[in-house]
């Protein structure tokens, strides 16, 4: 009996090391440190089937993020509790595999908490998970942006000045570094310009980045390698104003909205740019025969088709409108008022959007998330504050 | 010892033991790496996401009663005073505050002073402007833009109402209630100390509100020079609520396109639109909380016509303020994105105003804008289909309804009252200055280190008598160098930290302090009462030279 006692005794010594060892190592950022190699399972997708959305509810000193099921909105989680700078929330946005959160927020230490004030990025399991802070000179009211393989992001980072333009920098984080260096994460700055930049997404390989930079001479289109390289301009897309920037999921086309003068004043149209070497700019669809505003023209994942608002004036309620092949399919219209797509779920099979109350853009009047499905039955999902749409977690399927 | 534990145990018990062991070292290390994440961050306690239902522990605004109140705090450098002076917090209804905000909006407050008092504002149009030495600021302004900037406090976070402690200063050097960040970034007063003004602006809640007001009225009367005009149909009249738009535009700051201070109604900048009306009211009122989807002007418009509530009650009556309808030509013209340029001579506007019940027709005469470089028109395109024709309204027809701009009543004014000339008393009391000794004695040593005294500096009279303290040499130190002494008259709340009468610690800054005996004056200023008090400060540096043992006085 001697030998094999010996034996247990050795071995239970040796997976007690062992234990102790992997766990100082996994907790000293494994093998990349990156936030998936911290945590195996964070932001797993739990056994339910159904689509989940993740969304943020305002506070006045924090935020609380929130995941539920798509069919189910009411029976929600609390994802994590996000303190800040009072009044001044969180801008979250999922990465594209459902897995982890980045963020961006002003400090709850700070005094006396402004838009400009200097803003940390953090990111953290989808679960709420170790949180890792990134950087603390962000810019707050850009949301980060996630490379298609959510090993990287990019954020923004600026100084304003007064009567000018004030300098302003894409930066790219890459969350594989973040553990490495001890001096922090690995920062990369892909575009720096002395006009007003906003990050507009990755390519689907995550070979580029599309950037928008407004300018008093207009809004322009630019794209810049990311791994580092010389960024340039590829095509204007207006002498205004632009917002609502999308790239479709092949990355051949880019939505967004222009201002367009019409019968009624100025209006925001949805316009389509082809990305495929012409430019081509194109409104996405024909003008009413009413004045109309359009809203977040977004890309439906499966077909590649677009949905958006469109308020006409007169209308009773605006549902929001999907363009196929075969035409203009508005969508189950709410009882009043208007919608505005926010985010097609992976599967395509249900639409969040925002619901407003009102009849007129200009006085839209109180709104709520909706999460339409393909049988278009409206869920609310209700809350007791102010929320913003993070994106849409992994199915669990 | 340990061995013959693990001899007697069973194997399949030693395993559960060992991974029991394993897991309870690896939640430790685990709790270790969590507080770790935390001390990345800015503060160390605070900025890191909670656990599922956590509840969050940092941001509180004003501490309970009784709360210690922290020592004076850095103001990080860069600003007017190195450490925060302190500061009378009044009551929590603000009552002392908004009567403040009205005087200051009259010019009532301090009328006449060229640094706190109102310049006369100016009216008319670009090319016709005339000044007014009675014109006012709709108050509801300054009460917005107060409970914006600091929630209408005086003092740091940490202070409670009716006690006193730190001014509020921001990382910006934005200070008290009003935020006054100009003339605020670094020492103006004598020899690169802060100037007797600084300190007025810093430790009174009364002079802050008046530099605040002083600055929007500098802020209108920028126009047309360097900001443009709101109000064109209307006179650019400064009674009217919504002419203020610019000028409350740029009190929070004019810069460029896509800035996260752009303050541009149609900048991408804020991300979600359309935009629901921003509230200081309850979270649960359905409108708009996140301060930051809102440009500055849309956050005080906001605020006036959704007021913030204290135990219940609105600071004030709600007060309805339009914006400019961004449809409309009169509106979107001159805030198109090509005229968003320093001095913005093109962004003249018609007194904003929103539509009601329809979107107004464009104005007759104003030409469309060419459709953009490299727009390609939709001819190439065809669409497949045709657009379905909307479901009418079934009530109502599309029929614009009488909007403020047909009825002839355009803008908003504010209905509140000029107050009555003896609430400004009540603004200042009558301070008196008393110090409590003329001569302080100072020794200073290499073995021994720097000494100090203080000296305590009381309120005779009434009111909040804001004091400075200005050493004649740079070896003299004082700390904190400017504060308040309140009167009896003054409500402190029980167990606040509330000292009414001030304590200045003196110290010597030996790397500024020559050999030997030295002499300088301290001098205490009382601004507000154009009094000040001098004290003497000698000191005594013992340096040892050369051997040990041999010591030069």
């Amino acid at each position: 009996m001697a030998p094999p006692l010996r034996l247990a005794r050795l071995l239970a010594a040796a997976i007690l090391v062992a234990g102790v060892a992997f766990g100082l190592w996994q907790l000293a950022g494994g093998i990349a440190g990156n936030p998936a190699d911290l945590l195996p399972s964070a932001g797993a997708p739990p056994a339910s089937g159904s689509a989940r959305i993740v969304i943020n509810e305002f506070g006045i000193e924090a935020d609380t993020l929130w995941v539920a099921p798509a069919d189910k909105p009411s029976q929600r989680q609390v994802v994590a509790v996000v303190p800040h700078a009072a009044h001044y929330g969180i801008y979250a946005t999922l990465s594209p595999d459902g897995r982890y959160i980045a963020y961006t927020a002003l400090s709850p230490g700070l005094r006396d908490a402004s838009s400009d004030s200097p803003a940390e990025v953090r990111v953290m399991g989808a679960d709420g998970s170790y949180p890792r802070l990134l950087t603390t000179d962000a810019d707050l009211l850009i949301a980060p942006v996630w490379a298609p393989d959510s090993a990287s992001l990019v954020f923004r980072r600026s100084q304003s000045r007064e009567n000018a333009a004030g300098t302003f920098e894409l930066v790219r984080v890459s969350l594989a570094d973040s553990g490495q260096a001890a001096a922090g994460p690995v920062e990369s700055t892909l575009v720096t310009a002395e006009a007003g930049l906003f990050p507009v997404g990755f390519s689907p390989d995550g070979e580029r980045l599309y950037y928008t930079q407004v300018s008093a001479a207009g809004t322009e289109l630019g794209q810049v390698a990311a791994g580092g390289g010389s960024p340039s301009l590829l095509a204007h897309l207006g002498d205004d104003f632009t917002r609502d920037w999308h790239l479709s999921p092949d990355g051949a086309r880019l939505a967004f909205l222009a201002p367009q003068q019409s019968q009624a004043g100025t209006v925001l149209r949805a316009m389509v740019m082809e990305l495929n070497g012409t430019f081509q700019l194109r409104p996405a669809l024909p003008a009413a025969d009413r004045p109309a505003q359009d809203f977040n023209p977004i890309w439906h994942p499966k077909d590649g088709d677009l949905t958006l608002g469109r308020l006409t004036l007169g209308d009773a309620s605006a549902p929001a409108m999907r363009v196929d092949a075969s035409g203009l399919q508005p969508l189950e219209a709410p009882s009043q008022g208007f919608d505005v797509p926010l985010a097609w779920s992976p599967d395509g099979s249900t639409l969040a959007l925002r619901s407003f109350q009102g009849d007129l853009e200009s006085e839209a009047g109180p709104w709520h998330l909706v999460l339409l499905d393909a049988e278009g039955q409206r869920r609310e999902v209700k809350t007791e504050s102010e929320i913003s749409f993070v994106g849409w977690a992994a199915s669990g399927k | 010892m340990a061995s013959k534990i693990l001899r007697k145990l069973h194997p399949a018990t030693l395993g559960l033991v060992l991974a029991l062991v394993t897991v309870a070292v690896l939640l430790a290390l685990g709790r270790g790496q969590r507080q770790g994440e935390a001390e990345e961050g800015v503060t160390p306690t605070v900025g890191t996401p909670g656990v599922a239902g956590a509840t969050p522990t940092a941001g509180t605004p004003s501490a309970a009663a009784g709360t210690p109140v922290p020592e004076a705090e850095a103001t990080g450098g860069g600003c007017a005073f190195s450490q925060a002076p302190t500061t009378y917090e009044g009551p929590k209804d603000r009552s002392l505050y908004r009567n403040a905000a009205e005087l200051a909006a009259f010019n009532m407050l301090l009328p006449g002073d060229t640094y706190f008092g109102l310049p006369p504002l100016e009216a008319g149009l670009r090319g016709s402007r005339t000044t007014s030495a009675t014109a006012s600021i709709p108050p509801v302004l300054l009460k917005s833009i107060a409970w914006i900037e600091s929630s209408f406090t005086q003092a740091s976070q940490q202070v409670p109402f009716e006690a006193i402690g730190p001014a509020l200063v921001s990382f910006d050097c934005g200070h008290g209630i009003m935020q006054v960040t100009s003339g605020m970034t670094s020492p103006l007063g004598e020899r690169g100390y802060p100037s007797p003004q600084q300190a007025l602006v810093a430790t009174h809640f009364a002079y802050n509100i008046a530099r605040g007001a002083a600055i929007l009225a500098d802020k209108w009367n920028s126009a047309p020079e360097h900001r443009p005009i709101a109000g064109t149909d209307t006179g650019g009249d400064p009674a009217i609520i919504e002419n203020w738009y610019f000028a409350v535009w740029s009190y929070n700051g004019f810069t460029g396109p896509g800035a996260n201070r752009s303050n541009h109604p149609m900048d991408p900048i804020y991300g979600t639109w359309p935009r629901v009306s921003y509230s200081c009211g309850p979270t649960s009122d359905g409108l708009g909380h996140n301060r930051g989807n809102y440009p500055f002007q849309e956050l005080i418009f906001g605020c006036a016509s959704h007021p913030p509530q204290v135990d219940g009650v609105n600071l004030w009556a709600a007060q309805p303020v339009d914006l400019p309808d961004l449809n409309d030509p009169r509106w979107r013209e001159p805030l198109k994105l090509e005229n968003f340029v320093y001095p913005y001579d093109k962004m003249d506007i018609a007194t904003p105003r929103q539509p009601s019940g329809g979107y107004h027709p464009a104005t007759p005469g104003v030409t469309p804008t060419p459709y953009p470089t490299g727009y390609v028109p939709p001819t190439p395109f065809s669409y497949p289909f045709a657009v379905p024709t909307p479901t009418p309204r079934p009530t109502s027809p599309a029929t614009p309804q009488a909007s403020p701009a047909s009825s002839g009543v355009v803008g908003h004014r504010d209905p509140t009252q000029r107050p009555p000339t003896s609430l400004r008393a009540t603004m200042f009391g009558t301070p008196g200055l008393s110090v409590s000794t003329s001569a302080i004695r100072i020794s200073y040593s290499p073995e021994t280190g720097a000494g100090s005294t203080t000296l305590t500096i009381k309120n005779t009279g009434t009111g909040i008598l804001s004091w400075l303290a200005i050493p004649s040499a740079p070896w003299v130190v004082a700390s904190p160098m400017a504060g308040v002494a309140a009167g009896p008259d003054l409500s402190c709340a029980p167990s606040s930290p509330c000292e009414r009468t001030a304590t200045l610690t003196i110290s010597v800054d030996p790397t500024r302090l020559p050999p030997g005996t030295n002499q300088a004056t301290l001098t205490i200023l009382a601004p507000g009462i154009n009094r000040s008090y001098a004290v003497t400060v000698t000191t005594t540096a013992v340096i040892r030279i050369g051997v040990p043992g041999v010591t030069h006085n």
